[in-house]
């Protein structure tokens, strides 16, 4: 029991830097769009590749917080059935939702690693930059694999709650 | 079984699982991948599935989400609300209604640059509530001008919900935004409107409120003029085709920052929690993008769109009649589900038909945003009624009741809307 606290306490800490990490890259977007339009204006140059380097930065920003979101209860759902329904009712649906949940994020984070496997092969990179996009594509897939894991840390706070 | 009936049976179930308290985001994936599945077979389903979510979340216009999210968490942290309140207060608070119409201004002006309704309905509550209870306004005037000025801010830009719309029907971005204004600005209007004949028929609903001398109206400004001149700069930006919507947001929160800081708006410590929660919200959305792409693949493959287009040019009643229906349908889901949720759990399918019907996708954005802002404020869900009820603490059978004038201001500019439609493509022609 002291080693799944553990381990739920290293998930917490991993899902809140990953979306750290994700907001860190966001502000890193901000400021080159900003000094990118700035150049732009005064220089009348731009930032070379600024487009693909903010299409490869998006799934870093989108996907490092998902599983923050999920650990916080930011995901959304219509709750207006359930929440009448009496408590341990309304944690069989809980408990289907995490279900489902860890499920889906594994699949799609197991099948983009293979898909970023694929593009290393056969050498997808960005336009401009040359830069090779399967890293980008592995972190999208970490995203996924890290909420697999933080659904499962909630899926067994619903069971230990219901001995309690 | 044909592929359309499977997918027809996809949407039933998607209604089923909606209803079950499951993450949005998850069942559009699960329900997507299966369906995929049986229309094609697994190995292509979950490749399918290892490509969507990354390659819908790798492209340029979907930057601006995070950003503009940015922009609103910095502005809404700053306190910029009662001073908004404050300024619209010192000029207009003066004559019947006027603080209520303060409220409406000041609701629009904060729901707009934050681009949340419910932070608006919460912080408004906090602010005006209690000076319209002061000066012996209605408890029911005061609380129903509330709940409805926070649904005018996704239609004004910048808008999240356009943004996601502009994703998924792949429309210019920067046009939605053009295409909000005029009826974001004429909702207020109608809510103004609405203000003004109440207490010509109930005076004592809205005394005047004290006068002010120019010299406060003028120095009330002093507070919100910086975040104006932002929000002019960012929205006239993407008007005058110098910025990008990606751009406009970049330059939209680092400006919101650099004011928030320069003021003492804020500490480092509340621009860390802003910077948290606009990670949770933009991952909370993108999930929902990412299933909703997945389930959309499904949908095509299903040949459902293009069958229920066939069936609905086919039928002999006109394009009006069924777009009455695509009203109605709309009504109903905001009543259920917020807005963004709303437009990635129905454009795959209502999208297709629009356009079969020969209706302008940017008028077809503004009409379907702006009736689920309507079901934000109609029971049996009303997001921000619960939330003022639970701000200012007064019943929510009383707040219902309180925007009932309201909700039939907003059928009225609906109709208007939807007769008018150059009132939404005015400026869009314009760019």
């Amino acid at each position: 029991m002291i080693n799944l606290r553990k381990a739920e306490k290293l998930i917490y800490w991993i899902s809140e830097t990953s979306a750290i990490i994700a907001t860190v890259v966001l502000i890193l977007l901000m400021l080159i769009t900003v000094s990118d339009v700035l150049i732009r204006t005064f220089f009348n140059e731009t930032i070379l590749g600024i487009v693909e380097l903010t299409e490869m930065m998006m799934p870093v920003i989108g996907f490092l917080g998902i599983a923050w979101c999920a650990l916080q209860g930011g995901h959304v759902a219509v709750d207006i059935l359930i929440s009448s329904l009496s408590e341990g009712k309304q944690k069989v649906f809980d408990i289907l939702n995490y279900l489902l949940a860890i499920v889906i994020t594994f699949l799609i984070g197991w099948h983009t690693l293979q898909q970023s496997f694929f593009i290393k092969q056969i050498n997808v990179v960005t336009d401009s930059l040359d830069l090779p996009k399967y890293p980008f594509m592995i972190i999208a897939a970490v995203g996924f694999f890290l909420m697999t894991l933080a659904v499962f840390i909630l899926l067994l706070k619903t069971f230990e709650r219901r001995e309690h | 079984m044909s592929p359309e009936m499977i997918g027809v049976i996809g949407i039933i179930i998607l209604v089923i699982m909606l209803f079950m308290r499951l993450w949005i985001g998850i069942i559009l994936a699960v329900i997507g991948m299966v369906g995929y599945a049986l229309l094609t077979n697994w190995d292509r389903s979950l490749l399918m599935i290892g490509t969507e979510p990354f390659s819908h979340a790798a492209t340029y216009a979907i930057s601006a989400m995070p950003l503009f999210i940015l922009m609103g968490m910095v502005v809404s942290v700053t306190g910029i609300a009662g001073d908004m309140y404050q300024a619209a207060r010192n000029w207009i608070g003066h004559v019947r209604g006027g603080l209520a119409m303060a409220t409406v201004i000041a609701c629009g002006g904060f729901a707009a640059v934050t681009g949340s309704s419910m932070a608006s309905t919460a912080t408004m509550g906090k602010v005006a509530y209690p000076e319209m209870i002061k000066y012996k306004y209605n408890e029911r005037l005061a609380a129903g001008c509330i709940s409805a000025g926070g649904t005018v801010g996704i239609l004004i830009p910048p808008s999240i919900g356009f943004i996601i719309y502009g994703l998924f029907t792949e429309n210019s971005i920067g046009k939605l935004f053009m295409a909000g204004i005029l009826p974001g600005l004429s909702e207020i209007l109608f809510y103004i409107i609405t203000i003004f004949i109440v207490c010509r028929f109930k005076p004592h609903y809205g005394p005047p409120g004290p006068k002010v001398v120019l010299k406060e109206k003028i120095v009330s400004l002093r507070g919100v003029w910086s975040i104006a001149v932002l929000f002019i700069l960012v929205i006239g930006g993407i008007y005058g085709g110098f910025f990008t919507p990606t751009e406009a947001g970049a330059i939209g929160a680092f400006g919101a920052i650099v004011i928030a800081l320069a003021t003492r708006r804020i500490t480092i410590k509340g621009l860390m929690r802003t910077f948290r929660e606009t990670a949770q919200t933009t991952a909370m959305i993108m999930i929902m993008i990412a299933g909703s792409m997945i389930f959309n693949r499904f949908i095509t493959v299903s040949k459902l769109p293009v069958a229920m287009g066939d069936f609905v040019a086919g039928l002999d009643v006109s394009p009006i009649m069924i777009m009455a229906g695509i009203v109605l349908l709309y009504l109903v889901i905001g009543c259920f589900v917020d807005i963004i949720a709303a437009i990635v759990l129905t454009l795959p399918v209502i999208y297709p038909i629009v356009m079969i019907l020969g209706f302008d996708p940017f008028w077809f954005g503004v009409i379907m945003v702006r009736l689920m802002e309507v079901g934000a404020i109609t029971p049996p869900m009303g997001l921000n009624i619960f939330i003022l009820a639970k701000t200012i603490n007064i019943p929510v059978g009383t707040i219902y009741r309180s925007v009932f004038p309201f909700v039939v201001a907003d059928f009225v500019n609906l109709a208007f809307l939807i007769a008018f439609p150059q009132i939404s493509l005015f400026l869009v022609n314009l760019m």
